[in-house]
């Protein structure tokens, strides 16, 4: 089994080096750019892999005992012991890592294929796969991981390949500032995580899940606390909950591939993967825990109402995710991961396929592509989210009753983004519908793409496969308690803290109907009163621009974080470091040259004055004596 | 008054206007007279106590010190002249030599 | 011979012929070949050091001694390391294309000689007379192969740190001094010294140990730069050519950190184990400071400068943990800074080199011309903001770790120094090399890397991903001189 974990990561490697080779020859620039011969290790790399991960997690289907092994020691200093720290590279393949790769390498592999589709003709073909299969392989790492440190490595790794993507078309403006926002936005989240690393390393002596999760006794309650709270902000920045989520609309930047696997399937979710594989820490501090539902919550329902008001396509769907995630912590804050990582595990597959969709209308205007309802309806998403509701209603009705909230908000603005793409008539108003013209992303052409009209195979079967796989495996693996056997194989926390109930009828209607209601509320507003959906825009502009700023949070934070970091480092580099305290040293400096001069002043050649000095020395002198005397 | 009041007060006197000389003026000749009068202000000590005490020493010192001065005269007054030769010499313009 | 006296002495012998040498491109090959070869011995050297108890080796001594004086030189771990880097980013500093005159080189190679003097020294004369040395070609390097603010520069370069080390001086003076008083022996022998019973609560030499802290403190602190006392390093980084911007930052100001590790730490252990809110407060403050004003920079030798000063208030904040971790971290920041900051500031030499100009405004799509340099450019930047996997992140991790354990405030605002270090790093690489090319911009007269300068920094990169993954041989190397430090808690 072993030699199954370590192909997930050598191959990867491995095709990156030989795509890195490769590149490396051809002229990245030229006119002729077809996409070359890049993609193909990649490809292959990325069969491999989601063959030996589907093999892994059917092991610990199979009932095989977790895998956790150290391949070698990353940093040991100052011996055992409380001063010491010692930090191997190590790989761990359990129920929870299998479920979620098996998910991420499915899902990466179809969606690479797709890429080779709508990629081709950039002239960035080549580096995109690079990046592309960069970040696969962090999260495989990520996934893998036996320690904390591990994790953080691809955490970062995984942001990095993020920003790298996100700013693939460089010469944008909006990509490049969307990049770094991502990249900064994570940051802080990283740092929070890493200091709860360090508070992990100092009480706790080790970094590797089994050994900490066997010394939690040992920690007090509030460095527990604190340690769970920030691995909690860590995983918002990267799940984009509410104080963190800004980077993520703007994350559309990157290219269609980009969001579908990034932002839709696999790097968000690492949050949600980091808080489930800390579950026996968030067990022990309920406080953090009803935060973190709250939090989950209150982003679920505010996504959700975002995402109703926005006209572009993929920021919908990025909100969408938003929400999702939210209800994905809402599930861990009510006090089951496993509903958590089920719907992680489903959302995966849904939002890929919706994202994709999304590209392919872009990529092929007015050609509609069956687009997943993921709303409702007995597929995939509706039975994890069920899920989330059962646990959201056992843990207290607040919670139940966001989590209703977040099923007709989803459903209206599923709703609406399906009627008016698809099934709308085209309004003819001066600032008109989404549709794929005024999208955020695209390569500067927009919708005249020449290539746009060709049906590239490469394009379409990778989506039906993701919707097929939508569709079926909701039905196939959650009710009949599959995934729930795949995610609890092997655990790192004890006892059967998620026991898994029979599917609740009862509730699962109430969802429907909820999901329903708000598809229905959708197709009145959207089809039945066409006009509604712009009027509202024109009478209230205000209303409009507090929605595209959601609600005051993104100036907000421009204004209280970063200008003031700004207008700080403006003042220390130019103000005091510069003018300042460098000319304090220099006119120091300068004014024992004023010293020397004046001193100098005595010996400049004048005869009388030396005298003068001489009679002058010569007269203390014998007043001295006199004095004597 | 006695005598060597006097003689301490006249020379005295003599030293303070050598000195005055030798701090006021610029021209170096005018300098020099200053400094032979400021040494003679002093040999006049010297004979003038020689002869109190009748001691030799005070009369040989006396010839002495105008040999030295003699001898000192002899090189200021070669150095002013070659300075004359140059320019109008003036201890301002004397302040770096060259050459 | 001794081994370690060659190691110092050859590289001057081969100053003085590079100087002689008639024409500049014979005396380029002198000191390409002698820094080759010295950076073989340099390894070989580090060969028979594995991790068995590192105490000094490889000592030879001269049993003469004036008042204690006299000539002793030896290695452990901690100074074999600093001895390789200097090895290491003298040859590649002056690997790089470029035509100068003798003086270039042989200034090079007694700057070379004069750092391995100082690594090796096992008496403070020596110390401090080859800490002097090292000033003096510096000095000429930014005076006289410098870019256009180049003379005041160097003086300012030369003036602050000679000052420091009068600081320095007073203290070496001093503790002999104290040393002879409490043992009635003569001895300017570090090894001596470090048993010097300072601490002894009714020695009278107990509050002159604080001072004699202070004023030794004070000269290593100019060097490192510590907070107050920086102002020369922007100016002296920015003027120097490339060459000796790789070494200043690279090696001479680890100097001023090896400082800390080989003397004051060792023989006041609890003046130390005193000072460490105020100095880890300082190696705080540097690296906040340090980001914070790296972010306004226009020029990119200065932003690099004031990264160097962000990122040795790591190795100071590891260091004043007194952990085992934190002093572990510190060392080997000290050689991956070292690693790093050199790739950049050769990387920003070789553009300079070819366009004159170094602002952040006077590129943007860089990407599109040279490619390869913007590859190595990110690579190297992403080690500098700490990005795990390459070098930079494991000595701030380890560093902040040891910090953590002693004082959790300090720690928390160290760790901000990674946001910081993204916001500055990335929106200048970002303005250089995605941006598109504005008026005026230099971009079109650049050419990407040659095969040399490709291999160069193939070399770096590949150590700084090696270090970044498997630091494990280094840190055992560096171990056993830092364990006598940690202190007992």
């Amino acid at each position: 089994m072993t030699r199954a974990a370590l192909v997930c990561l050598v191959a990867p490697l491995a095709a990156l080096a030989a795509g890195f080779a490769f590149f490396h020859r051809r002229k990245p620039w030229s006119p002729h750019c077809g996409p070359g011969s890049t993609h193909w290790p990649i490809l292959l790399s990325c069969a491999v892999v989601t063959a030996s991960s589907w093999w892994l997690a059917a092991q610990m289907l199979a009932g095989a005992p977790a895998l956790d092994r150290t391949l070698w020691t990353w940093m040991s200093a100052g011996g055992p012991g409380p001063g010491g720290l010692s930090v191997d590279f190590g790989l761990r393949v359990d129920g929870l890592g299998a479920a979620v790769l098996a998910m991420v390498t499915l899902v990466s592999g179809l969606i690479h294929a797709y890429a080779v589709g709508y990629m081709r003709g950039d002239p960035g073909f080549s580096r995109f796969f690079l990046y592309f299969h960069l970040f696969l392989f962090s999260m495989i790492g990520l996934v893998l991981s036996n320690n904390y440190l591990q994790l953080y490595l691809f955490w970062e790794g995984v942001g990095l390949a993020s920003y790298l993507l996100i700013g693939f078309w460089r010469e944008r403006e909006s990509a490049r500032r969307a990049a770094l926002k991502a990249f900064l936005t994570n940051r802080v989240g990283d740092v929070c995580f890493l200091f709860a690393i360090f508070l992990l390393a100092r009480s706790a002596g080790t970094l590797r899940f089994t050994e900490v999760f066997a010394r939690l006794d040992r920690i007090p309650q509030s460095t527990l606390a604190w340690i769970a709270g920030l691995m909690f902000m860590g995983a918002c920045a990267k799940s984009a909950q509410f104080p963190l989520y800004i980077w993520l609309p703007d994350a559309m930047e990157g290219p269609t591939p980009t969001s579908a696997l990034m932002h839709a399937a696999t790097m968000v979710t690492a949050g949600v993967f980091l808080m489930a594989r800390s579950w026996p820490i968030l067990e022990r501090v309920p406080g953090v825990l009803d935060w973190i539902a709250a939090t989950g919550a209150f982003t679920a329902l505010g996504a959700a109402v975002l995402a109703f008001t926005k006209k572009d396509l993929k920021r919908i769907l990025a909100y969408s995710t938003v929400s999702h995630l939210g209800l994905m912590m809402l599930a861990l804050g009510a006090g089951n991961a496993y509903a958590a990582t089920a719907h992680l595990v489903m959302h995966g597959f849904f939002k890929a396929t919706l994202f994709l969709c999304a590209g392919n209308v872009l990529h092929h205007i007015g050609k509609s592509t069956a687009s997943v309802d993921e709303a409702g309806g007995p597929t995939a998403g509706f039975f994890s989210k069920d899920l989330i509701f059962e646990a959201a209603v056992h843990r207290s009705a607040i919670l139940g009753a966001c989590a209703a909230l977040v099923a007709v908000g989803s459903g209206l603005y599923i709703g609406r983004m399906a009627w008016l793409t698809f099934f709308g008539e085209r309004p003819e108003q001066p600032d008109s519908l989404p549709l794929p013209s005024s999208t955020g992303e695209g390569r500067g052409e927009g919708s005249s793409d020449p290539h746009a009209h060709h049906s590239d195979p490469w394009l379409e079967w990778p989506v039906a496969a993701l919707a097929f796989f939508s569709a079926l495996i909701g039905l196939a693996v959650v009710p009949t308690g599959v995934l729930h056997r795949l995610i609890l194989a092997a655990p790192l926390w004890r006892g059967e803290p998620f026991p898994h109930a029979p599917f609740d009828w009862g509730l699962g209607a109430a969802a429907l109907a909820a999901a329903l209601a708000g598809i229905g509320a959708s197709w009145y507003l959207a089809m039945a009163k066409p006009s509604w959906d712009w009027q509202w825009r024109k009478r209230r502009p205000g209303l409009e621009r507090a929605f595209d700023a959601d609600f005051g949070w993104q100036p907000f934070v421009m204004g209280c974080v970063v200008q003031p970091v700004a207008a700080l480092a403006n003042f220390v580099g130019w103000t005091f470091d510069l003018r300042t305290w460098d000319r304090f040293m220099e006119a120091a400096a300068d004014s024992f040259i004023g010293l020397s001069e004046g001193v100098s002043g005595l010996s400049r050649g004048l005869l009388n004055q030396y005298v003068g000095w001489m009679a002058a020395a010569a007269a203390l002198f014998l007043l001295r004596l006199a004095w004597v005397r | 008054m006695t005598p060597d009041r006097v003689v301490w007060l006249v020379s005295v006197l003599l030293f303070l206007c050598g000195l005055a000389a030798l701090l006021l003026r610029r021209q170096l000749l005018a300098m020099l007279l200053g400094l032979e009068l400021m040494i003679n202000a002093a040999n006049l000590n010297f004979v003038f106590y020689g002869r109190e005490w009748s001691d030799a020493a005070g009369w040989t010192s006396a010839l002495w010190v105008l040999a030295a001065a003699a001898a000192e005269a002899v090189v200021g007054l070669t150095l002013i002249l070659a300075l004359n030769r140059l320019a109008e010499p003036d201890t301002d313009s004397v302040r770096e030599l060259e050459g | 011979m001794g081994a370690l006296t060659f190691l110092w002495l050859f590289p001057a012998a081969a100053a003085l012929c590079a100087w002689l040498v008639p024409t500049p491109r014979a005396s380029r090959a002198v000191a390409l070949v002698s820094t080759a070869f010295l950076l073989a011995y340099s390894l070989w050297l580090m060969a028979p050091f594995s991790a068995q108890i590192g105490t000094l080796r490889l000592e030879e001594m001269c049993p003469a001694s004036v008042l204690g004086i006299r000539y002793r030189v030896g290695v452990d771990g901690l100074s074999l390391a600093l001895c390789w880097l200097t090895t290491l980013l003298t040859f590649l500093a002056l690997a790089v294309p470029g035509e100068h005159p003798n003086g270039y080189w042989a200034s090079f190679l007694a700057l070379e000689s004069g750092l391995l003097g100082l690594f090796v020294s096992q008496n403070l004369f020596f110390f401090y007379i080859f800490w002097e040395v090292i000033l003096i070609p510096m000095f000429f390097i930014i005076g006289i192969w410098g870019s256009s603010g180049r003379r005041h520069a160097a003086f300012k370069f030369i003036l602050y740190t000679f000052l420091g080390s009068l600081f320095l001086l007073v203290g070496f003076i001093a503790l002999p001094t104290f040393h002879h008083q409490a043992t009635g022996a003569w001895s300017w022998d570090i090894p001596d010294l470090v048993r010097t019973p300072f601490a002894l609560p009714g020695s009278p030499l107990r509050g002159a140990a604080a001072w004699i802290y202070a004023a030794i403190a004070l000269g290593f602190a100019v060097k490192i730069p510590l907070l107050p006392l920086h102002n020369w390093l922007p100016d002296a980084h920015t003027e120097a050519p490339a060459a000796g911007s790789v070494i200043l930052a690279g090696v001479m100001l680890k100097a001023g950190v090896y400082g800390f590790l080989r003397i004051l730490l060792p023989v006041f252990p609890d003046i130390s184990a005193a000072a460490l809110p105020w100095l880890g407060a300082l190696g705080v403050a540097n690296i906040l400071y340090g980001a914070l004003c790296a972010m306004v920079q226009t020029d990119l030798k200065r932003l690099i400068a004031y990264t160097s000063i962000s990122h040795l208030g790591f190795c100071l904040v590891g260091m004043y943990s007194l952990t085992g971790d934190g002093l572990a971290g510190a060392s080997l920041q000290m050689i991956n800074h070292g690693l790093s900051t050199g790739a950049l500031f050769l990387m920003v030499g070789m553009i300079y080199d070819r366009v004159h100009r170094r602002g952040v405004a006077d590129f943007g799509g860089l990407d599109a011309v040279a490619p390869r340099l913007a590859f190595f450019f990110a690579f190297v930047l992403l080690s500098s903001i700490g990005l795990p996997g390459l070098n930079g992140f494991v000595g701030e991790m380890m560093s902040l770790t040891g910090m953590a354990r002693v004082s959790l405030p300090l720690a928390a605002l160290g760790v901000l120094g990674g946001v910081l270090a993204a916001a500055y790093a990335l929106p200048a690489f970002q303005r250089v090399f995605w941006a598109p090319a504005g008026e005026g911009s230099a971009t079109p007269k650049m050419t990407d890397l040659v095969m040399s300068e490709r291999a160069i920094l193939w070399t770096l990169c590949a150590l700084i991903l090696w270090l970044g993954l498997y630091p494990q041989p280094v840190i055992r190397l560096l171990e056993p001189s830092l364990s006598p430090l940690v202190a007992v808690r």
